[in-house]
């Protein structure tokens, strides 16, 4: 669970000062586990849940439902592995001078699965502690020779007015609804993605989860902080970055740190490791997390006789198929990394009513939430996909993502929806 | 109103004052060091983050009860 708190340590660092609300949103996650995650551990632990649409199920009673929200859990997931990919290959081609980044996402995507197929839960559960570690040691070290070697905060800001006076500007009306919308998008998304509800379930005990969750709230103050410190460094060391060179700012600002201070090249073989290690972690339990909602949600119930061993073995192809698809795309993609986690978000947070009214209220039934989620989603789609083929629409109508506009609209169904069936029922 | 819904609620206010609304006018060149706007937001994120911890601790028992969830009114009878 530390190691999903990390995730977006690896990201490349946007070159913006507005990117400070990447701080909050990472907080935000825990104010999204807040919600649902003390009743649905209850719950879990009552059930033996396995995936997402395993609460689902039981509490709707109404499999279109279970399906379509595992459905919509993979195509997020998969947008995950493919947003690691294209980062982990850009950080591997902008680090050396012999890797082509397809040569790295290959490579890496092959070591990925093939441990993940090997090892399963077991293997991921323990390199996530021991990759967790690492990173969380990287960024602080990586802090650390920054205010003590280099500049200094102090400095840092001084520099920064220098170089882009543009850069400690207040945000507009329209950045700042925009800025809101990113946390409340990136807060919930991440709190539902599949793999972070089965490591609710998969808790050691109440008060483990209760105190990690009371830690995690503190980390983005440690690591996200510390790394959009890194970023906003290199915005001042490196001028004139643009928009896809940001995207490798974090290996830039390491180069430069080795070149300032070269006693500091173990400093880069660890953040090497920590950032290689975050992406592992982040795409194995993600693979896993495909594998068996697949596994579970779809294919058993289509043959319900099935054996284990071929669950499994259907669980392991799966893994592998997926990975080869998303290893393709990662080398065709134009989108930011930015960009692509929006939309796995943007997609992520329909789900968002069927879980926390499912797990608050007995008054909702499967079938607004059905409509609901399906209208939503199909908002959504249209518009990342109007974008995609090229229309002139802005991104985000109105400074909000599409994504929230069709959770509004979902929410605006179930509700309408519920009032209508009490009515009926009445 | 339930306790999740004040929780919400809360969550979402606290959110929503993290974005330094009230700040508009550029920085004086002649001012050193972080610019207000920025200390506000981080000020009150790490607000957020004290209230969650102690939101978590304090009303998690709370939210795990599943009597909190009212009656079932799809069920008959």
């Amino acid at each position: 669970m530390e190691t999903h708190f990390l995730d977006f340590q690896d990201r490349p660092i946007a070159m913006d000062s507005g990117f400070l609300l990447s701080v909050t949103f990472m907080m935000a996650v825990i104010a999204g586990y807040l919600l649902y995650a003390p009743r649905l551990y209850c719950l879990s632990r009552q059930k033996r849940y396995l995936t997402t649409a395993d609460f689902i199920q039981d509490r709707y009673k109404y499999r279109p439902l279970s399906i379509l929200i595992s459905l919509i859990g993979v195509v997020a997931l998969c947008n995950f592995i493919l947003s690691n990919l294209k980062a982990i290959g850009l950080f591997i081609e902008s680090g050396s001078a012999n890797i082509s980044m397809a040569q790295g996402v290959i490579t890496f995507a092959f070591i990925v699965v093939l441990y993940e197929t090997l090892g399963g839960m077991r293997s991921v559960a323990w390199t996530d502690v021991l990759q967790g570690l690492v990173l969380f040691i990287g960024c602080i070290l990586i802090f650390g020779v920054i205010i003590f070697h280099l500049d200094g905060l102090h400095v840092l800001s001084i520099n920064l007015r220098n170089v882009r006076p543009e850069f400690w500007s207040p945000p507009t009306l329209h950045q700042k609804i925009s800025w809101l919308s990113s946390i409340l998008i990136v807060g919930f998304g991440i709190s539902l993605y599949p793999q972070a509800i089965q490591r609710i379930y998969a808790a050691k005990s109440k008060l483990v989860l209760k105190r990690s969750l009371q830690v995690m709230v503190f980390l983005p103050l440690v690591t996200t902080l510390f790394m959009l410190t890194v970023g906003w460094v290199g915005a001042a060391k490196i001028p004139g970055l643009g928009k896809e060179a940001s995207d490798t700012i974090t290996v830039q600002m390491l180069n430069f740190i080795v070149t300032e201070v070269p006693q500091m090249q173990i400093l880069l073989v660890v953040f090497v490791a920590a950032v290689f290690a975050a992406i592992m972690s982040t795409v194995d339990s993600s693979l896993l997390s495909i594998s068996s909602s697949i596994t579970k949600d779809i294919y058993a119930p289509l043959r319900p006789h099935s054996s284990q061993a071929e669950l499994t073995l259907f669980g392991k192809l799966i893994s592998w198929i997926l990975m080869a698809a998303m290893t393709i795309l990662a080398l065709i993609t134009q989108d930011t990394i930015w960009r692509l986690i929006e939309i796995k978000l943007e997609l992520l947070i329909q789900i968002t009513p069927a879980i926390l009214l499912g797990i608050h209220t007995k008054r909702v039934s499967a079938g607004p939430v059905f409509a609901g989620l399906i209208v939503g989603t199909i908002i959504t789609l249209l518009y990342v996909i109007t974008i995609k083929l090229g229309s002139n629409i802005p991104v985000r109508p109105f400074g909000i993502h599409a994504g929230l506009w069709g959770l509004l609209v979902n929410c605006v169904i179930i509700g309408i929806g519920s009032l209508l069936k009490k009515r009926i029922s009445c | 109103m339930t306790l999740v819904i004040k929780l919400f609620i809360s969550i979402l206010g606290l959110i929503f004052i993290t974005v330094p609304w009230f700040y508009t006018t550029e920085p004086n060149p002649a001012d050193q060091g972080f610019p207000n706007w920025f200390i506000y937001s981080l000020l009150m994120t790490v607000i957020f983050s004290i209230f969650i911890c102690y939101a978590i601790g304090r009303f998690w028992d709370q939210l795990a009860d599943e009597n909190a969830m009212g009656p079932d009114l799809n069920k008959k009878g």
